[in-house]
């Protein structure tokens, strides 16, 4: 049986079994009903309809699982704020048992990134005993099903031992798993911690907004982008759950338990320590109560060992020695933040919309202590982050460094959920949904190479001939559709500032999260858009977005998915490390074709060219000179009046980054 | 019990005739509201108690009110025009250049222009509204057209629902409501697409459709009739001409059973006599049934009979679990067997028309339940939602939804039913249908095709020529894949082939092909179906030509070969006996996986 088969038959038996554990009486009836009528409806799809619909089983196990998360939330949705039935302890098992049902179909695509690192140390530590990895590497062919070598900045041994820059705790955790399952034990160790991360975030919830339901936020919390790390080996989750854990204990009334999710979050992974301590500093701060010399003392203690360790290696924060934060600036800075915000491929606009929504809410009005205190500990850490080059996660699935943050997001999106009516809720479901499908059906798909398009630019690119790609924001590779973004976030922030100043709610408490008797204080000065206008702007939105598109853009990225390349290769190589740093293009040799649409006129061809070479546009011929390997050169070039325009390589080896219309 | 202050207000109300919300206001302020507890007024729960209109609590406040304009009653109709004119003129570029067709955005327009009178709210009109961005979006996005339609269909059938659910009072609609509901849903997958429409069966259809429920006694209607009526008006072939007088014929023999007369008599006999032969049984179990309920005969007694002479309609409603209570009156072995020898006789004889059989089945005995309660309609809601989201395939559903259930669904859904039909223990059903689901979803494994790999080309056989083939690798198992032609006559189980499988130890495996395991190529297309003596092949490639109602299935078929050994090559020698028109055509042999 295939792994995707297996995960489907866990799937339903879990959607069948567990809600009996949930839902009680007329509830878990009209679920049994509405259950059975779905399972038979999907296998009579899966009989006869994925003969001409789908014939790939993998998305009708992710459309599967996906309607029936929706279903059960729906059910849940149902059952009274006060009903103890529905705890997040039984909410976070479920949780972890989605997680390892879906690992068998997860990982028939070979793991990737780090992962295989951890994999390798963890597997260095069950057998060998050490952190040697050298004969692991020899044989990461068996190990992890391809051939592996050091990575950039992995410590050396004096006796040649090669051992790797990742921290070993993770590994540590992952060892019961992996001696009793391998991969499959150590995958599913993550997917425990993911249920546990889920329980923690519903009872960090429900403590900071006691009349919220937080059933209903299980959907959106169990998605994108904890479904796509709980059920990996990377320490994100884990790190979440520490995280969340301390900011439960933040009033200190077991310190114990405190530090110890602190001294795990640090241990998971050293650039942790970037909210650790500032989280100490403000729970201790909070807790002293303006005694400013204990605050003052505890600030000094803490700041010591801190700059000790900056002093002592400036990258220990970072990811990469090569990515220093020396490089920041303010440039860097604003890629680094609005690319976190709204990138199309590693944003939470794009990969996790209700999160987004929830920081933006965030920004104009108080929600809990606990989000307060939360952002204040994540500040330095996004300080780091943002400059970074690598402030997207890398080759890794989207929103790598802020998942540690899902408890602030969890109590923001809450919050937005408590206001939203059923249009704003039913097309932030259907957007969590779409992404969890796409995640789910295609894993190996959330790897993204770093060339500043993202997986629907390059989808709509590539169905509809256009460079669709330019309309979506990107800040890899910033364009016109990311400074409109950044300008658009500004406004909208400055507005919800202003009207938090004015005392205006931006949005008043929906039904359900009315408390008895707020009705009238809390809407009293408050705003909302008509729901009408909703489908309304998303359809305008859509069709200008479609005529642009459809049109050819002043920018031809000759590596990008709308190009149709016959011949020739990516520069530089797919899996180069650090792909971000380099900048993209196409390598033409002689013979190899290229058609675009492109705008008519004169234009700038930006290339390199070790020896030179010709090439010919629409038939008309221009001599490239030599330019050095990596030293782009630009060449004038006129476009014919039309739309559709072949570029060809006559003679020699050039590699083209742009045609830019002037 | 109402408290003094209570009274005042109440009093202050009758006095005013209308409702002042300020008249509350005082209240509002209450320095224990202040503290955000619950008014000790529970001033919401009395406004709405005493029908004094929307509580002050639900007031909308001063500042939203002018960008809440779009929802004040006045202007709420205009603006919701002008935004659905808005959203059209945006999505139709969209959708003429997705991959998805026009079909679903239409039945959408149509369906939310039918929704401005009847959703008061706007939140779940906007809700509605979705679709059609999101409609939009997915035919750009999904690439693969039949995903693309099928997606889209869905989207579709989805704001259907909220439409339905959201136009409803009390589990009821008007019956105003219903008939511009059935209209909306109804004419699109009716009339689309224009090009090629037989006018005068479908508006046949449509007119049938509406009488449903126009003819029903009651004031409002039920969510299960609106459903059957939906069911109806989708699945009534428009070919022959007369099939077409279904709804019409059914309107008329509900009509009889509930309010039986010389002239409703008169009605029905002449509807039938102009429908055809196949609605003489109907009207025969109609006349019974009325007769025994005049006679004053119970309830009970008048389904119980009713049930053996529908051809077998009690065992299906039992396998699809609509009715518990009234299948639960068929206790006796008797009527059981009677029930499962015509529903056995039906899918022999009539297998055609038994889904219209087991529909109008339903309808009357819904028709008849009046003040029963009657189980949730699940399985009405299934069929309804697949049939609305094969929107952009309506034809194919009308010609063959009946016949494209295969053996083993239905034996599946048999059994999920008969769980879910048990008595008691829900827990127990629970874990007793998660076991039946596992052990059908590891048959999906096994069963579930994987990516084919092209062995042979494309190749015809006439009766009595024959084709050799050595594949260019052994191979455990292939799938032959092909259709007939000129064979529509051809009754299913008639030898086609026979196939020689030789394996890689030269062993020879003879296999005879048959009618049944591929049929004609167009035998399911409209004006064929009827005639025809094919059936939908075991194996059905699932091939769909042409849009909406235009649309048919293909009938080809795929023929697994497997042997003990892996495969080397097979001969195929196509039957004498044929017709001498008749063809075999093979679009050719695949590896499965």
């Amino acid at each position: 049986m295939s792994g995707t088969a297996l995960s489907f038959a866990g799937a339903v038996a879990l959607f069948s079994l567990y809600p009996a554990t949930l839902l009680r009486d007329e509830t878990l009836r009209r679920y049994v009903v509405f259950d059975l009528a779905a399972s038979v409806a999907s296998l009579l799809f899966f009989f006869n309809a994925a003969h001409f619909a789908l014939q790939d089983p993998d998305w009708w196990l992710a459309i599967f699982v996906v309607a029936k998360m929706a279903q059960l939330s729906i059910f849940l949705g149902r059952i009274p704020v006060d009903d103890r039935a529905v705890s997040p302890r039984l909410l976070g098992f479920f949780a972890t048992l989605l997680f390892v049902i879906l690992l068998p179909h997860i990982l028939q695509s070979p793991i990737d990134g780090d992962e295989t690192h951890y994999v390798l140390l963890t597997d260095s530590l069950v057998r060998d005993h050490d952190l040697d990895l050298r004969n692991q590497y020899a044989e990461s062919t068996r190990l992890v099903g391809r051939p592996i070598e050091g990575q950039s900045g992995d410590p050396i041994g004096a006796n040649g031992e090669l051992y790797s820059r990742h921290e070993p705790f993770l590994s540590i955790l992952l060892i019961p798993g992996y001696a009793a399952l391998g991969t499959a034990g150590a995958a599913a160790t993550i997917a425990i911690f993911g249920g546990l991360l889920i329980f923690s975030l519903l009872s960090l919830v429900s403590e900071e907004l006691p009349d919220f339901k937080t059933a209903v936020l299980l959907p959106f919390i169990i998605g994108p982008p904890v479904l796509f790390y709980a059920t990996r080996i990377w320490p994100e989750v884990p790190a979440a759950f520490c995280f969340s854990q301390a900011l439960r204990h933040r009033h200190l009334r077991s310190p114990v338990r405190f530090g110890m999710y602190l001294v795990l979050l640090c241990a998971l992974k050293l650039r942790f320590a970037l909210i650790a301590i500032p989280l100490l500093f403000i729970v201790v701060a909070l807790s002293s109560r303006r005694d400013w010399k204990r605050i003052a003392l505890v600030g000094a203690l803490l700041t010591i060992p801190f700059a000790g360790l900056l002093l002592f290696d400036r990258g220990v924060f970072s990811v990469r020695p090569i990515d220093a934060v020396s490089a920041a600036n303010f440039a860097s800075a604003w890629r680094g933040a609005a690319g976190l915000l709204f990138d199309a491929q590693a944003g939470l606009l794009f990969q996790a919309p209700l999160l987004f929504a929830g920081l933006i809410l965030a920004c104009s009005r108080r929600t809990s202590q606990a989000l307060s205190v939360g952002s204040a500990s994540a500040a330095l850490y996004l300080l780091f982050l943002i400059p970074r080059s690598e402030w997207h996660g890398g080759w890794s699935p989207p929103l790598r460094y802020i998942v540690v943050f899902m408890p602030l997001f969890a109590i923001a999106a809450a919050a937005v959920l408590q206001r939203l009516r059923l249009a704003g809720l039913t097309l932030f479901a259907l957007l969590t949904g779409g992404l969890a499908i796409h995640g789910i059906a295609q894993p190996p798909h959330l790897f993204h190479i770093t060339n500043g398009e993202s997986e629907l630019g390059e989808v709509l690119s590539t169905h509809l001939y256009g460079d669709f790609s330019r309309l979506l924001p990107s800040l890899i590779r910033p364009n016109a559709a990311a400074m409109i973004c950044s300008i658009l976030v500004v406004l909208v922030v400055a507005v919800l500032i202003a009207a938090r100043r004015r005392g205006i709610s931006p949005l008043p408490l929906g039904e359900g999260g009315r408390r008895p008797g707020e009705g009238v204080m809390a809407q009293s000065r408050s705003f909302s858009v008509p729901a009408p206008l909703l489908p309304a702007a998303l359809s305008v939105l859509l069709v200008g977005m479609y005529a642009c598109g459809s049109r050819p853009g002043p920018i031809v990225q000759l590596e990008d998915a709308h190009v149709q390349h016959n011949g020739g290769r990516l520069y530089p190589e797919h899996f180069i490390v650090a792909r971000f740093r380099f900048q993209g293009g196409w390598t033409l040799t002689g013979g190899d074709q290229a058609a675009f649409h492109a705008r008519s006129g004169r234009s700038r061809l930006y290339y390199f060219a070790d020896t030179g070479a010709v090439v010919a546009v629409d038939g008309i011929t221009l001599r490239l000179p030599a330019a050095q390997h990596d030293k782009w050169k630009s060449a004038s070039v006129v476009l014919p009046e039309k739309t559709d325009h072949l570029l060809r390589c006559v003679e020699g080896e050039v590699t083209i980054d742009r045609i830019e219309h002037e | 019990m109402i408290c003094r202050r209570e009274i005042r207000i109440i009093t202050f109300v009758f006095r005013d005739r209308r409702y002042r919300p300020h008249a509350v206001r005082p209240y509002a302020q209450h320095p224990v509201r202040k503290q955000r507890a619950a008014c000790p007024l529970r001033c919401d729960e009395n406004c709405e108690k005493f029908g004094l209109g929307e509580p002050a609590t639900r007031r909308r406040p001063r500042e939203s009110r002018r960008l809440l304009a779009l929802s004040s009653p006045k202007s709420l109709k205009p603006a919701r025009w002008a935004l659905l004119a808005l959203m059209f003129c945006c999505s139709l570029p969209i959708a003429r250049s997705g991959s998805a067709g026009l079909t679903p955005l239409i039945a959408t327009i149509v369906l939310l222009a039918a929704a401005i009178p009847i959703i008061p709210s706007e939140e779940l009109f906007a809700t509605a509204s979705l679709a059609l961005p999101l409609e939009a979006f997915l035919s750009l996005a999904l690439t693969n057209e039949a995903t693309s339609r099928w997606a889209a269909g869905t989207v579709y059938a989805l704001s259907v629902c909220v439409v339905v659910f959201a136009g409803t009072r009390d589990g009821r609609w008007s019956k105003g409501d219903a008939i511009l509901l059935l209209a909306a849903v109804a004419a699109p997958l009716r009339l689309l697409p224009l090009d090629g429409l037989r006018s005068l069966p479908e508006v046949s259809i449509l007119i049938g459709a509406t009488l449903l429920i126009a003819l029903l006694p009651s004031k409002t209607v039920t969510l299960e009739q609106l459903l059957l009526a939906f069911i109806v008006a989708t699945v009534t072939p428009d070919f022959p001409l007369r099939a077409s007088l279904f709804p019409a014929a059914l309107a008329t023999f509900a009509w009889l059973l509930v309010a039986p007369s010389p002239f409703t008599f008169a009605a029905a006999v002449l509807v039938a006599l102009l429908a055809g032969k196949w609605s003489l049984p109907l009207l025969a179990v109609t006349c019974l049934a009325s007769s025994l309920r005049n006679r004053g005969a119970d309830a009970g007694g008048s389904r119980a009979l009713l049930a053996p002479f529908a051809f077998g309609a009690a065992s299906l409603a039992r396998v699809f679990a609509i009715f518990p209570d009234f299948v639960s009156g068929l206790q006796s072995p008797a009527s059981w067997l009677l029930a499962f020898v015509s529903m056995v006789a039906v899918l022999v004889f009539r297998p055609h028309l038994s889904l219209l059989y087991f529909i109008a089945c339903a309808f009357m005995i819904v028709t008849i339940g009046k003040g029963e309660k009657v189980r949730v309609p699940v399985s009405l809601m299934a069929i309804s939602f697949v049939c609305l989201s094969l929107t952009s395939w309506n034809g194919v559903t009308r010609a063959t939804l009946a016949l494209a259930i295969p053996s083993r669904t239905l034996l599946c859904v048999a059994i999920l039913a008969t769980i879910a039909v048990a008595d008691a223990f829900p827990r127990l059903r629970l874990i007793a249908a998660g076991a039946v689901l596992m052990v059908g979803c590891s048959a999906f494994g096994a069963f579930s095709r994987g990516q084919s790999e092209a062995l042979t080309e494309a190749f015809g056989l006439a009766p009595g020529e024959s084709r050799s083939f050595v594949l260019p690798h052994p191979v455990a198992a292939i799938s032959l894949i092909g259709s007939g032609a000129h064979m529509a006559d051809v009754p299913s189980g008639t030898p086609l082939a026979e196939v020689e499988i030789i394996d890689s130890q030269h062993s020879v495996y003879r296999r005879q092909l048959t009618a049944g395991e591929l049929s004609d190529w167009g035998f399911l297309r409209h004006d064929q179906i009827f005639q025809s003596r094919n059936a939908i092949p075991a194996e059905p490639s699932g091939i769909v030509t042409g849009e909406a109602g235009e649309a048919w299935l293909s009938g080809d078929g795929g023929l697994r070969l497997r042997a003990a050994k892996p495969i080397v090559g097979f001969t195929i020698i196509a039957n004498p006996k044929l017709s001498p028109r008749a063809r075999i055509n093979f679009r050719g042999a695949e590896e499965l996986r």
